[in-house]
């Protein structure tokens, strides 16, 4: 399976064991015997991808099935770039080493909008063209899933469908369409007719947009019955929907190396800048029985020596501390860490701290996003400072030593008063350890805060909002920098003009695909990878296209301006996201969905009624 | 305490395994066959293993092995033997189960099977042309980071071909000075045999096939 050619790269690149799959738990099949090859592609590095949650479940749901072989394909990193274009490889999957053209279905997970450029690079190593209107039956079936699929315009030219939502039933619904097409000899339009049928399935080419003259979207016209607007798939039982229990385990060291659970999907906070918070409502838990033999299983399948409780909000579990002393009964005497990453300020108790040190203890993470109460309240990260004192002090006293800050910066309504409390924050954090007497003794602590760029993202209150330029936000960073006095606090932030493409690309239209497909040839990939962002050429791509970047990134959008993502549905209504962006002006917190109902339309992907988040009868 | 010792073949997609993600593989496989290892006693606990030779990435081996230790008495090596080979990789495959018998410092020579593709007479000849050269000079990496030159010549005394099976490949089988005082990786021969006659090195494929002690006994 691996030939003289592909012998001569690998021997020529670092880590080629990113290349040559065999992991434990990957699968192999007969592909004589399939009805359907399926290959998975991540558009970032092998150590990036096989730290994605999203893929083990897939690849383990269309796996289980007899007649489909799901292989995985990552984007490889430069060295091996060069020695394929030298030797003429066509990218292939890491299973069993066959071209990506040969397979059925191509699909594309969309992690973050900077990976755009590595998609078209994949394309072109496979040798498989961009625009989807190019493609006929003789080339694979290309679509994708995944966050960014919440506005996929930038990219839709590109793929035959885009799966918006849950894919654990709409994937193998697809593969299916894709199976009785083969077998009845349907033309690709058929095919295409018959996936928009499919929940939440979205065929880019069976929609027109027509724009203003000022460049606005005019209206977006549904064909051949297509429909108008398109709502995520969303599964009928999460609280019973099995976790994947096989991962491969990766060889060459994965970025989150370890078993994870997921707990629970959605969120109940609210926060207004969290995308993920919003299109992945409602909040849905899984059962805790369900969750400790899952993750028993997995730590059995896979060897792994540390289990994560993932989730947007683990410590929102109704049932955590009930699930952590199931989980507590074996992890011990089987070598196997617990880690709980997604901990909240406000509800982050002495017992959960106790739980989770028994093993090892390392640094803490809290994320109060923004430096002062009224700012926090703005973004409705409801934490107060009192909370932040608390739960700080709780980690002090458990033998914590550094405890890590996030916060961002370039929020709606900020002032350089709200920057100056980013450092103030971290500054009583210093001041409170020294002031402890029961702090660990012998020992200095560490605060590091790490700033972000805000980022205005689709489905949320703050979709409304410009970003700051990047000249306002090094002007912050700089006042930031300025106001910090002690050593004991380190500062990092991210780079303005990365967060700045981001911005463009999370809120952009299909005018934007010509732009990546010409900073693709002007050899921009690896976008979110600091060294090989290439800004000054993306600016001249943008140029040359005539595409203004500012008026997708820096500019308002008025409530009545029809979104380049308007025929996408993920529940949430507009009209609650206009109710909650004017909350945000007035500095109004808004309930976690778990204490009072805001009605932001998301029960009706259920059916209608409560949610179960709202059911719940434990409620901190 | 008890030192037992897995040996194991590395083949196929497993030869770009690196020795560092390697040790990680074993420690996972050795937890998931649960093999009731011992645990070093210190601040972090972590599984006692040793590797009698990395190998070279690239490289195939029908000789690894590595060693890992037990309070108990008695093992099912037999159960030991599927559980392990279960929880591996494609490309690793666990033998044989046995007892320590030797430190992996008594390792002093290792014994190679190179295939060179191609027509074997022709290839068995201009091989055989090289390797019986007075002196060959190579460029080969001291621990410390420099570059020293050496001469192999001395050291390919114990070579003989392989009868020729008609596929297509003349097969050498090579031994050559392994271990903590002098180690040779055929890969040098490979690379200086390219240098002098234009074999591709990847027309060539190097398997360890025996670890040896001084005296010539076989490593156990």
């Amino acid at each position: 399976m691996i030939d003289k050619k592909l012998r001569r790269a690998l021997l020529a690149v670092q880590k080629p064991g990113r290349y040559t799959g065999g992991e434990l738990g990957s699968v192999y099949k007969d592909p004589q015997k399939m009805d359907c090859r399926f290959a998975f592609c991540f558009p970032d590095t092998y150590e990036v991808g096989m730290s994605f949650l999203g893929m083990k479940v897939l690849y383990e749901i269309l796996n289980a099935r007899e007649n489909i072989w799901c292989e995985r394909a990552f984007m490889p990193w430069v060295d091996m770039v060069e020695q394929m274009r030298k030797l003429e490889i066509p990218l292939f999957s890491i299973e069993s080493k066959t071209p990506l053209s040969q397979f059925d279905i191509v699909g594309f997970t969309l992690p973050y909008e900077l990976s755009y450029s590595n998609i078209l690079a994949m394309l072109d190593l496979a040798g498989i063209p961009f625009y989807a209107k190019k493609r006929g039956l003789d080339q694979p079936l290309i679509v994708a899933g995944g966050p960014c699929t919440c506005n996929a315009e930038p990219v839709a030219d590109f793929f035959d469908a885009i799966m918006l939502g849950e894919g654990e039933e709409q994937l193998p619904a697809l593969c299916d369409a894709v199976i009785d097409a083969k077998r009845r000899g349907l033309s690709k339009e058929e095919l295409l007719l018959n996936l928009s049928k499919i929940k939440g399935v979205y065929v880019p080419s069976l929609y027109t947009v027509r724009y203003n003259p000022d460049g606005t979207v005019k209206h977006v016209t549904a064909h051949k019955g297509a429909p108008r607007v398109i709502e995520k798939a969303i599964l009928p039982n999460f609280r019973h929907q099995p976790l994947p229990t096989h991962f491969t385990v990766p060889m060459v060291g994965a970025v989150h190396d370890r078993a994870m659970i997921e707990v629970l999907r959605g969120c109940v906070r609210g926060c207004r800048f969290c995308q993920a918070g919003f299109i992945y409502r409602p909040m849905r838990e899984r059962d805790a029985d369900m969750l400790n033999c899952a993750a028993q299983d997995l730590c059995r399948n896979t060897g792994y020596e540390e289990v994560s409780l993932t989730s947007l909000s683990t410590s929102d579990h109704s049932q955590l501390e009930a699930l952590l002393d199931k989980l507590l009964v074996w992890t011990q005497g089987e070598h196997v860490n617990l880690a709980l990453p997604s901990l909240r300020i406000d509800n982050f108790s002495e017992s959960l701290v106790e739980k989770t040190t028994r093993v090892r203890k390392s640094g803490l993470t809290f994320a109060p996003e923004a430096g002062t109460q009224r700012l926090r309240d703005v973004i409705n990260k409801n934490v107060t400072m009192d909370e932040v004192i608390r739960s700080c002090t709780l980690a002090f006293k458990n033998g914590y030593t550094a405890v890590k800050l996030y916060f961002m910066m370039g929020l709606p309504t900020e002032t350089m008063e709200d920057i100056k409390g980013i450092a103030d924050t971290a500054q009583a954090v210093v001041d409170l350890f020294y002031s402890l007497p029961e702090k660990p003794k012998g020992k200095g602590v560490t605060v590091s805060i790490s700033v972000a760029c805000f980022v205005p993202k689709p489905f949320t209150p703050f979709q409304f909002a410009a970003q700051d330029t990047m000249e306002q936000l090094r002007e912050k960073q700089q006042y930031l920098l300025s106001c910090v006095r002690s050593k004991k606090i380190s500062v990092s932030y991210h780079d303005a003009r990365i967060s700045f493409l981001e911005a463009v690309f999370a809120k952009g239209n299909r005018k934007l695909s010509k732009v990546l497909v010409e900073a693709y040839r002007n050899g921009c990939c690896f976008d979110g990878w600091g060294d090989l962002f290439k800004f000054d050429t993306w600016v001249e791509c943008f140029k040359k296209c005539g595409i203004d970047m500012a008026f997708f990134a820096n500019r308002p959008i008025p409530f009545d301006e029809i979104t380049p993502w308007e025929h996408f549905s993920y529940g949430v209504d507009k009209s609650f996201l206009i109710r909650e962006y004017e909350r945000a002006q007035a500095a109004q917190p808004t309930m976690p969905c778990n204490r009072q109902c805001s009605g932001c339309g998301a029960n009706k992907l259920m059916g209608g009624g409560k949610c179960v988040a709202y059911d719940q009868s434990v409620v901190r | 305490m008890h030192t037992i010792r897995v040996w194991f073949a590395k083949r196929h997609e497993a030869c770009y395994i690196s020795h560092l993600d390697l040790q990680r593989v074993v420690q996972r496989a050795l937890k998931l066959a649960r093999v009731p290892v011992w645990y070093t006693q210190g601040f972090n606990p972590h599984i006692y293993l040793t590797f009698a030779m990395p190998l070279p990435l690239g490289q195939q081996s029908i000789t690894e092995s590595f060693d890992f230790r037990t309070e108990q008495e008695r093992l099912d090596t037999a159960a030991l033997y599927w559980e392990l080979n279960r929880a591996l990789p494609r490309g690793i495959e666990v033998f044989d189960i046995t007892p320590a018998k030797m430190g992996p410092g008594q390792i002093a020579f290792a014994r190679y099977l190179i295939r060179f593709d191609g027509d074997a007479q022709q290839m068995q000849s201009r091989v055989e042309e090289f390797l019986s050269q007075k002196e060959i000079l190579v460029d080969k990496r001291t621990k410390r980071g420099g570059v020293r030159q050496m001469d192999l010549a001395p050291y390919l005394g114990r070579r003989s071909w392989l009868p020729g099976e008609g596929d297509g490949a003349a097969v050498l089988d090579l031994t050559l000075p392994a271990g903590s005082t002098l180690n040779l990786n055929p890969d040098l021969l490979l690379n200086a045999l390219e240098q002098a006659t234009g074999i591709d090195p990847l027309d060539t494929s190097i398997c360890r096939t025996q670890l040896l002690t001084a005296d010539f006994k076989e490593f156990e």
